[in-house]
């Protein structure tokens, strides 16, 4: 069995580091920052336990409130990232980015899976008293790096779809414009 | 006193009611937390996300299909 204090720290720092990166996006998460006060309070509490049963479980609760730090701040992140993607979408709802971005449907599929994701976690399913909720950090963490990886590519593309639009709209211009020069001419022929 | 003065000073004593919406109380928030906090830099610039905050963008961005 592992060293309950060496998880925890390891823990404490993957959470400080997901912290971080939120702030850096959207300013900082307070329930996370919160987790991490709760973290402290635990820790104390099993520093001072009257027994071995008691400062087990007071290291478990301590454990279980770093796993929930780097999921909300992981969740925070992910929210940003699929609101950019919104945010993409909407921008570029006329044109076809696969030309641009060829995975374009892989960043779809993924952006729907997180959303997913998130959708299915429930407040009550990840807490201090869970005895299990490993999966659910680990995996809100991958997504959070997934869709940020994603949101790079996909901020990468948008000059190059910019370009796509302005081209589009130079040919639509031209065919307006012919249209209108071939109309005028029969109109000025006819009247001949 | 030209007549728009005139129309101006009765309409001042009847002024619209004052409205405080929760933006503005968001606001006024975060303008206390930038002024006293100290230590962290984001704080010092109002930026920072509560419950609410959080709650409200994970409800919206939940609600959209990709």
């Amino acid at each position: 069995m592992k060293n309950p204090h060496a998880e925890i720290d390891q823990l404490f720092k993957l959470a400080e580091e997901k912290i971080k990166l939120v702030e850096n996006l959207d300013g900082l998460p307070f329930p996370a920052v919160n987790q991490l006060r709760y973290v402290a309070f635990h820790l104390l509490r099993a520093e001072f336990a009257p027994d071995e049963k008691h400062r087990e479980s007071e290291l478990r609760k301590a454990k279980n409130h770093c796993q929930r730090a780097i999921y909300d701040a992981s969740e925070i992140g992910i929210m940003h990232y699929l609101n950019e993607f919104a945010l993409f979408q909407n921008d570029y709802r006329t044109t076809t980015i696969t030309d641009v971005v060829p995975d374009y449907l892989e960043h779809r599929r993924l952006a729907n899976e997180a959303r997913n994701f998130a959708a299915s976690i429930t407040r009550k399913s990840i807490s201090d008293h869970c005895e299990n909720q490993d999966d659910q950090y680990q995996k809100s963490g991958e997504y959070f790096e997934a869709l940020r990886k994603n949101n790079e590519i996909l901020q990468e593309a948008r000059p190059e779809l910019g370009k796509k639009i302005q081209r589009n709209r130079r040919y639509f211009l031209f065919a307006i414009t012919g249209l209108t020069v071939a109309i005028l001419t029969l109109i000025v022929t006819i009247l001949k | 006193m030209s007549l728009i003065d005139t129309i101006k000073s009765i309409v001042a004593l009847f002024p619209k009611p004052p409205v405080h919406t929760e933006k503005d109380r968001r606001e006024a928030k975060r303008k206390i937390v930038a002024r006293f906090a100290t230590g962290n830099l984001s704080l010092q610039a109002g930026k920072y996300l509560t419950e609410k905050d959080i709650n409200k963008r994970r409800e919206r961005v939940l609600s959209h299909t990709f």
